[in-house]
């Protein structure tokens, strides 16, 4: 069995993503240049929408994310803080809102200089209320309208009702785009980019089918770096052609039994956000031997397959069914049957501080996994962007410990 | 006298309502002010609030991690230790996250009780959620009935509405004497937490025997008006530490205050549309969005009370309410009225407490002369 040098990236089209992600940001600041309209959105909203309608779908939490990854987030954390926003709170609204009422989103000193005004804000209840709180308190700031599609947590299948609240919102939330910014919807566009948007998440599914393959062509690491163009990008022809370049190149790496890590060990899952400011996590272990080869914050948040004989049908499915709106048991369901096929010898759940509604159930779902399948789990306690919630030293520890006990168990 | 009965069924909450299942009653445990006890009301049930407790948890957090908050946490604690068995059944709803997981767990872990859950959206704004609302109150319904085992009988919701709109005119009538000063701040809190333990029959009782001899007490002509908010206030001590800080609450919007009883069910018509009306029409909670009707809410009431400053008494994990503070002190601010923000968990802690309202006292004493 071949294998791959340690350092770098198992697959060399993930050197793409940080262009993509460059582009995204500098399209969005151009889209605004020229006088077309601009939306502040968050995860799990309609993305097809807003790319079939011309509205620039602005990300703030990307942008946490990345304020994250080059080490500021605590700066802004802070600037939030100060002015009156409790620590416990998001820390993805943090960042963000201590840059709105810190030195503003046009501060030269921010990534891709900043981030464009908003002419309206979009969110959604889906993942979480906490997003529609952050949203509230940004509308406060810009005065621009606020529109927030709801919807009540579900067990799988989706059911009717559930089905016709979301698309009832959708029917709202058209004409008011329209109207507040100025574009029209058209069904043959929505459905080109549904189109776009299922043919992107198909060949990222089956990006994520190939590493159930032992040894996993790649890791979380680099899997949390491509995932952008998924959340932000669905219903653009953006994210296919990256897609595709990983997934081939990752099927021929599992053709040729190349792994991403040397002799590959032990196979790991990971729940909720990663902690962006210490992606090293993730490739510390992999120098062990060891990989995390399953995400749910990949598999289940982002993207999901649509049957577009009943577009209608298969849109509002497809963004009711998000891990973050599983109920407890949805979630176990959901873990029980991935592990084995994913073959994962152990599994670490982040108890995310900020990402509250992605921690709920998880200890659940440790009890369910270690009962039915044998498979011990690990707890790590911290935060996705603020790094004062990550203690390295307790965590290398238990991490540390945790391997011991899954190696002694392969014995 | 009744400040007496008052402070005994407020001494041991949980046993006040196990007392009602001694009577024979079907008590029904519930948490949220979405959930209509109305129909519960009418099912011939009792409902009751599940207020928590300020005790160490034990079990509960082998499910629940720390930052679901001390209400959600000590509530399933409670559940799993026991010591809700008296109840016939609990009532859960999809406000905060929390909550909404605390169903989840009820069901996995706690089988034997009857569970039901007011799935009702948290916007509260457009044709669609407005039908959601109502099918959602519908399906709540439903569930009652199969588990009361009869439907649900107009003529009995007809008489349950007029049972608890005189609650919620009563508790209006004390709010109103809290903020002419004819009724002490504690004696206020203490009859509003008491009703979540009884029978509002009861309730009115107690309520008109107070509100008789209202008038009485001495608030302190030189207590400083202060205005309440909050989640939740259930620490009893938190209102006499005001007082020896020489301030005193002259008006709330408390979720387990006004924002609670303030609105009433129309009597006429069809009464199940009236309720469902009602719960989509009322002051709506942190929890739900759009805020606009909270915060006109929030300033009528300071206003009648006259409130020279506000205290934001926010549970600690209660992050809809945490995101509200900062934009209801800036608007406030706008206005001339301070105000400061005072975390519990569930309790005070009460030393910092206490130099912190100490001092905000002051500054404000020192803009008001
Ligand atoms: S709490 Fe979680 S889902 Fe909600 S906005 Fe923050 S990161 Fe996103
Ligand atoms: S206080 Fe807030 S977070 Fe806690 S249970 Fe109530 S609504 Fe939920």
């Amino acid at each position: 069995m071949s294998t791959q040098t340690k350092k770098g990236r198992a697959l060399n089209s993930s050197y793409q993503a940080g262009n993509i992600l460059k582009e995204y940001w500098e399209d969005a600041a151009r889209h605004q240049a020229e006088g077309r309209p601009i939306a502040w959105v968050s995860g799990n909203v309609p993305i097809e929408l807003f790319w079939s309608m011309g509205v620039f779908p602005v990300y703030p939490e990307n942008y946490s994310a990345i304020i994250a990854s080059i080490q500021r987030a605590q700066e802004f954390c802070e600037e939030a803080e100060q002015r009156g926003f409790s620590n416990d709170l998001c820390s993805y609204s943090r960042v963000n809102l201590g840059i709105i009422l810190g030195k503003g989103i046009k501060d030269p000193g921010l990534p891709f200089g900043g981030i464009p005004r908003p002419d309206m804000l979009i969110t959604t209840r889906i993942p979480c209320l906490i997003q529609v709180k952050w949203w509230e308190a940004v509308r406060e700031f810009f005065k621009v309208p606020l529109f927030v599609v709801d919807a009540t947590m579900i067990d799988l299948p989706v059911k009717e009702h559930q089905r016709q609240h979301y698309l009832g919102q959708i029917r709202e939330l058209i004409p008011i785009m329209e109207s507040k910014l100025g574009v029209r919807f058209q069904e043959d566009k929505f459905l080109e980019a549904l189109k776009l948007s299922d043919e992107a998440a198909g060949l990222w599914l089956d990006l994520l089918d190939t590493r159930a393959a032992v040894p996993s062509p790649v890791g979380s690491r680099e899997m949390c770096g491509n995932v952008f163009p998924l959340v932000a990008m669905l219903g653009s022809s953006r994210p296919i052609a990256f897609f595709k370049q990983l997934l081939e190149e990752a099927r021929e790496c599992v053709k040729a039994g190349k792994g991403a890590v040397e002799n590959e060990k032990i196979r790991l899952g990971w729940d909720n956000i990663p902690m962006w400011y210490n992606l090293k996590f993730f490739s510390d272990v992999e120098d062990q031997n060891i990989i995390f080869t399953y995400e749910t914050y990949l598999k289940y948040v982002w993207g999901g397959r649509m049957d577009l004989s009943d577009p209608w049908t298969a849109f509002a499915n497809k963004h009711l069914d998000v891990w973050l709106n599983y109920s407890i048991d949805q979630r176990v369901r959901t873990l029980l049957s991935d592990i084995p096929k994913f073959k994962l010898d152990g599994f670490v759940f982040h108890e995310n501080h900020s990402c509250k509604r992605f921690a709920m159930g998880q200890k659940d779902a440790a009890v369910a996994i270690q009962e039915k399948l044998g498979v011990p789990s690990l707890f790590i306690h911290s935060d996705m962007a603020d790094p004062r919630a990550f203690s390295e030293g307790q965590s290398r520890v238990k991490m540390e410990a945790f391997i011991e006990l899954l190696q002694a168990k392969k014995k | 006298m009744i400040q007496a009965e008052l402070n005994e069924i407020l001494s041991d909450p949980l046993e006040s309502t196990r007392q009602l299942s001694r009577e024979g009653r079907r008590v029904i445990g519930y948490c949220d002010n979405y959930v209509p006890e109305e129909f519960i009301h009418a099912m011939g049930m009792v409902p009751v609030r599940l207020m928590g407790s300020a005790e160490h948890i034990t079990l509960a957090d082998s499910h629940l991690p720390i930052f679901a908050g001390q209400l959600s946490r000590s509530i399933f604690d409670q559940g799993l230790r026991g010591k809700l068995g008296h109840l016939a059944g609990v009532v859960l709803s999809n406000s905060s996250d929390a909550i909404r997981t605390l169903f989840d767990l009820w069901e996995r872990h706690i089988p034997g009780q009857w569970v039901g859950l007011v799935d009702v959206p948290a916007v509260l704004q457009g044709e669609t959620n407005r039908r959601v609302f109502g099918s959602a109150m519908l399906r709540f319904i439903e569930q009652l009935e199969k588990f009361g085992g009869h439907s649900l009988d107009p003529a009995e919701l007809r008489r349950s509405i007029a049972v608890y709109n005189e609650n919620r005119r009563l508790l209006k009538k004390a709010a109103s004497l809290l903020g002419s000063r004819k009724l002490n701040a504690d004696t206020y809190l203490d009859a509003v937490l008491s009703g979540f333990l009884m029978p509002k029959e009861r309730h009115n009782g107690l309520l008109l025997q107070l509100l008789e001899n209202a008038g009485t007490g001495q608030a302190g002509p030189d207590l400083l008006p202060l205005h309440i908010s909050g989640p939740l206030l259930v620490d009893r001590s938190f209102l006499p530490l005001l007082e020896q800080c020489g301030a005193t609450m002259t008006s709330e919007d408390l979720g387990t205050g006004s924002r609670y009883f303030w609105d009433e069910v129309s009597e006429t018509g069809d009464p199940v549309a009236q309720v469902i009306d009602r719960y989509w029409n009322k002051v709506p909670e942190s929890y739900k969005t759009p805020m606009e009707p909270r915060w006109l809410h929030f300033s009528a009431r300071l206003g009648t009370g006259n409130a020279k400053g506000a205290i934001f008494v926010v549970e600690r994990y209660s992050d809809e309410d945490q995101y509200d503070y900062p934009i209801f002190r800036d608007r406030l601010q706008q206005r001339g009225i301070p105000s400061l923000q005072l975390d519990a968990e569930f309790v005070l802690e009460s030393e910092q407490a206490r130099t912190r309202v100490q001092t905000f006292v002051e500054i404000v004493k020192g803009r008001v002369s």
